[in-house]
């Protein structure tokens, strides 16, 4: 009797034991993979040479080295050529990026490439610029319509009353998505003023050479114009350049986007009044953390996530706040 | 029994659930022991890692000073002994060239003005607009000769295409130089420390700050984040505790104070976010497991249910067909690869075979015993019937009527010699006709013609069989319970025909004018033997009927008060041949018993 029925609980033991460690097994392995390497972000931005870009860059590395994530950080050399942008977003997706943090050159031209890796399992989150794409997780980047009001603000505030203000644009790649909405938000913003008036708008390659011709242009063949506006870093260098040739700092008022070392100086020496500065950092930052957190599985809840923009003049810039925004700490 | 069944479960599926919940329990006991004591590791862990990391910051950063502070020292005492601004700016530009971590050295007049200022190659701006490396508070904070007043990073504004971060450490000179210089500055490289913490890591999502001993932030590695209200630090907090490790709300915080208490390093990390992942993964190691169990229990319970359910339920099958018939029951064991079932459907082969020889047994033995019983009374004759007969004879004789007596003694002697057939049970229906008719011939002798009788005898079915002493017992019981009793003359009627329902059967009528019956009467004469318990009566032709010939055949009786009584006997049409394997039969059974 005994025998027996040590017999018959050794045959309901075994395949108990046999679940045992089964389970055990599937569950060490679920717990060990995550583990066992680091998730790869593919940073993919317009270039990788100006200041801007260089603080998207640090708030990357920010997130990577709180986040525990590994990164790429990669752009064509030169900020319109969409053809090259879109060269690295398929080798990234074939060198097995985790997930691509992209700003486009070119809001319609790198849709069949966003929509590819979005097939391969590659989530895309768009920082600074958008793309035509409904296969994008999110938006992180500066409400540039906000920023085209805010610049606005700044071309027309303090006008004496009752003086004119005939205002000259610069404006770069053409169907790059934020300089046209920059423009289109300062646009709405100038209709709302009653003195002011957009006399000539022209649209340059988007480098301070071309920038800069094309203002001195302007303002030879409109000497009325009294406020000339940059639309992102190099045309803000080029009114600058402009303003200073013409020696015009004091009839003319330079509204410029962004911040590099240079831009700086002549808002030091007054040849730029106002920057609209955005938060590179924190761009670059957020679009990392939300793309690291969508690979550990998390979910997101907003579509869009807007950075501010700060409106940066010689009064405010040695600010102790405002000095960490526009100045790096690591300058190679 | 019916009202005891229930909702029950079967025995495959209780084994397999208990097996499986017993698994999926202890599965999940150990999950969940591992997790906390991993968690608890991990936490651990964590705060290890943390404190780590701040220690070396520490370290890196009081080492920083230290080694800023010596060239303050060095240098301070290279322009108490310089004659001219233009020497020193030669003395020092030499140092800042091997010394790349100074950016500039200047000389400050008690208001601000700068009396000497070299840099590390850049051309000084003409003009600059802002110099916020002097700050004559701070610079007199640094007491006498040989104290130290360190600025927090700001950017340094007087070389043209540079905005460095820099920390400016100051002291004030012993004696005035150059005419009105009073204090020395120098302008340090923050990017090295800034670049240190940067690359502190702590665990999978954590970062280290500075802040002043004032708990403001000296350096944060997201600085920009805190501008633009992104990210707070809860520097209020942290400021009011000493130096050590604390967690707040999931968030660990490590600080420690630099050597010389300047500022402080504070370590990040996150506890709640680790737990939560583990967690979740031990809820999916549950759920995993959990799946896995009910699949096996699944794959186990088609097993399981092939190999024995399926064999209990077709012997419980087998039980119902033997309840409900057990007569035509045929059941083969011995196929299952259980072992117990296999000797449990053995066993009941075995059973229900027996039990169906014995019903068979005691069938035949019940038929066997009735038989006999008839036979025995058969071979009797109302002794009564006997002696009145041949007291009638007698008396003819005595009176002379020897006619009527030879005609009594060869009508008894045809009725002994019918009734005893050679042992044969049945007799063809001329004969039987042919008994009754002698048994009437003498009765009517002894009654003295009271009665009258008549026969209606088809003789297309004279030959078939019927069983002997069908109809007299039933002529019997017309002349004592009818005729008897009656005042007027009787008159008794016999006849034997084809049924007319059925070509089959044969029907054999004994009619009577006499007194009738009620219905009570006519069921007590087929339920009760005979009062006088000799001869036959009319209930054991009844049950001889039904024995040989089944419950279809027997006797009906209607009757009427005052009109007479018809009882009818329904059997089949036996012939010869069949008759004779019927007595075949009947013979040798008995004797087998």
């Amino acid at each position: 009797m005994r025998r027996k029925r040590t017999k018959q609980i050794r045959k309901v033991i075994k395949p108990i034991v046999g679940l045992l460690c089964l389970t055990i097994a599937l569950s060490l392995c679920s717990c060990a993979n995550p583990d066992a390497e680091k998730k790869h972000i593919a940073v993919i931005v317009k270039a990788t040479d100006s200041d801007f870009w260089q603080s998207v860059k640090r708030g990357v590395d920010s997130a990577a080295t709180e986040y525990n994530v590994s990164v790429t950080f990669d752009g064509p050399s030169s900020e319109d050529d969409y053809a090259a942008q879109n060269e690295i977003i398929k080798s990234a997706v074939a060198g097995g990026a985790d997930a691509i943090v992209l700003s486009a050159i070119d809001y319609e031209n790198s849709v069949a490439e966003v929509d590819e890796a979005a097939r391969a399992g590659v989530p895309t989150i768009i920082i600074d610029s958008n793309v035509d794409s409904s296969r994008t997780k999110m938006f992180i980047g500066t409400d540039n319509i906000e920023a085209g009001r805010t610049a606005g603000k700044a071309a027309t505030d303090d006008f004496p009353d009752g003086s004119q203000i005939n205002i000259g644009l610069i404006n770069y790649y053409k169907s790059t998505d934020n300089g046209r909405l920059r423009e289109d938000g300062f646009r709405e913003y100038i209709d709302g003023i009653e003195n002011a008036k957009i006399i000539s708008s022209v649209n340059v390659a988007s480098n301070a050479e071309s920038a800069a011709a094309a203002a001195i242009s302007l303002l030879n063949e409109n000497p009325q114009i009294n406020v000339l506006v940059g639309f992102n870093e190099w045309m803000t260098l080029g009114i600058g350049e402009a303003i200073k040739q013409l020696n015009a700092s004091n009839r003319v008022r330079g509204i410029g986007f962004d911040t590099n070392i240079k831009s700086i100086e002549k808002l030091e020496t007054g040849e730029i009044d106002t920057l609209i500065v955005q938060n590179p950092f924190a761009i670059g930052y957020l679009g990392v953390k939300y793309a690291a957190e969508l690979i550990s599985g998390g979910n997101i809840k907003e579509n869009i996530i807007y950075t501010d923009v700060t409106a940066v003049t010689k009064d405010n810039l040695f600010d102790k706040d405002i000095q960490k925004l526009m100045f790096r700490f690591n300058q190679d | 029994m019916k009202a005891h069944r229930r909702f029950s479960l079967s025995l495959s599926t209780i084994t397999v659930l208990s097996v499986t919940a017993a698994v999926i329990a202890a599965v999940s006991v150990c999950i969940l022991i591992f997790g906390s004591i991993y968690g608890r590791t991990l936490n651990l862990d964590t705060r290890v890692s943390s404190e780590q990391a701040v220690d070396q910051a520490e370290l890196a950063v009081t080492n920083y000073f230290a080694s800023i502070e010596d060239k303050l020292s060095l240098i301070s005492g290279v322009v108490q002994r310089t004659q001219t601004p233009a020497e020193l700016e030669d003395k020092i530009s030499v140092f800042t060239f091997v010394q790349n971590d100074i950016y500039a050295v200047t000389v400050y007049s008690a208001d601000g003005e700068i009396i000497s200022c070299t840099g590390s190659g850049a051309k000084r701006k003409e003009n600059s607009y802002k110099d916020l490396s002097f700050n004559k508070e701070l610079f007199d904070s640094s007491g006498e000769f040989g104290g130290f007043a360190v600025s927090s990073p700001h950017v340094q504004t007087l070389f043209e295409g540079e905005y460095p971060w820099v920390i400016t450490i100051s002291t004030k000179l012993e004696f005035p130089v150059f005419g009105n210089g009073e204090y020395v500055a120098i302008d340090f490289m923050f990017s090295e420390i800034a670049k240190y913490i940067d690359n502190v890591g702590i665990g999978r999502h954590g970062y280290c700050f500075i802040t002043d001993k004032n708990g403001d932030i000296v350096y944060h590695p997201q600085q920009q984040l805190l501008f633009s209200g992104l990210k707070t630090e809860n520097t209020d907090l942290i400021s009011s505790l000493p130096d050590g490790i604390y967690t707040e709300k999931g968030v660990i915080y490590t600080a420690k104070f630099t050597k010389d208490n300047l500022w402080r390093i504070v370590g990040v990390s996150f506890t709640n976010e680790l737990a939560e992942r583990l967690r979740q993964r031990i809820f999916m190691s549950i759920i995993i497991s959990f799946l896995c169990c009910a699949l096996i229990a699944l794959i186990l319970l088609i097993i399981y249910s092939r190999i024995v359910t399926a064999p209990v339920k077709s012997m419980i099958q087998a039980m119902k067909r033997f309840e409900t018939d057990a007569e035509n029951f045929t059941f083969s064991g011995g196929t299952e690869s259980v072992t117990e079932l296999n000797v449990l459907s053995r066993s009941f082969e075995h059973m229900s075979h027996r039990i169906v020889q014995l019903m068979e047994r005691v069938r035949l033995e019940e038929t066997e015993l009735r038989k006999t019983e008839l036979k025995a009374l058969q071979a009797q004759i109302n002794p009564h019937f006997l002696y009145n007969t041949l007291d009638s004879i007698q008396w003819m004789c005595e009176r002379g009527n020897t006619e009527s007596a030879s005609k009594m003694v060869g009508a008894l002697a045809r009725l002994f010699r019918i009734s005893i057939s050679r042992g044969h049970e049945l007799i063809t229906i001329k004969d039987e006709m042919r008994h009754a008719e002698n048994y009437l011939i003498i009765q009517n002798y002894r009654y003295q013609n009271q009665f009258t009788y008549t026969f209606d005898v088809d003789p297309g079915i004279e030959h078939y069989l019927c069983n002997k002493i069908t109809v007299q017992p039933l002529i019997e019981n017309a002349i004592y319970h009818g005729i008897d009793r009656l005042i007027d003359e009787g008159e008794i009627k016999i006849s034997a025909k084809t049924a007319e329902d059925n070509d089959n059967d044969i029907i054999i009528t004994v009619e009577d004018n006499g007194v009738g019956m009620t219905d009570e009467q006519c069921r007590k004469i087929l339920q009760k033997e005979r009062s006088d318990s000799s001869g036959i009566g009319v209930k054991n032709v009844n049950d001889r009927l039904k024995i040989y010939f089944g419950a279809d055949y027997g006797i009906t009786i209607k009757s009427e008060l005052d009109v007479g009584t018809k009882v009818i006997v329904r059997i089949p049409k036996l012939t010869e041949e069949a008759g004779t394997n019927e007595t075949q039969t009947n013979k040798t059974n008995p004797e087998s018993n």
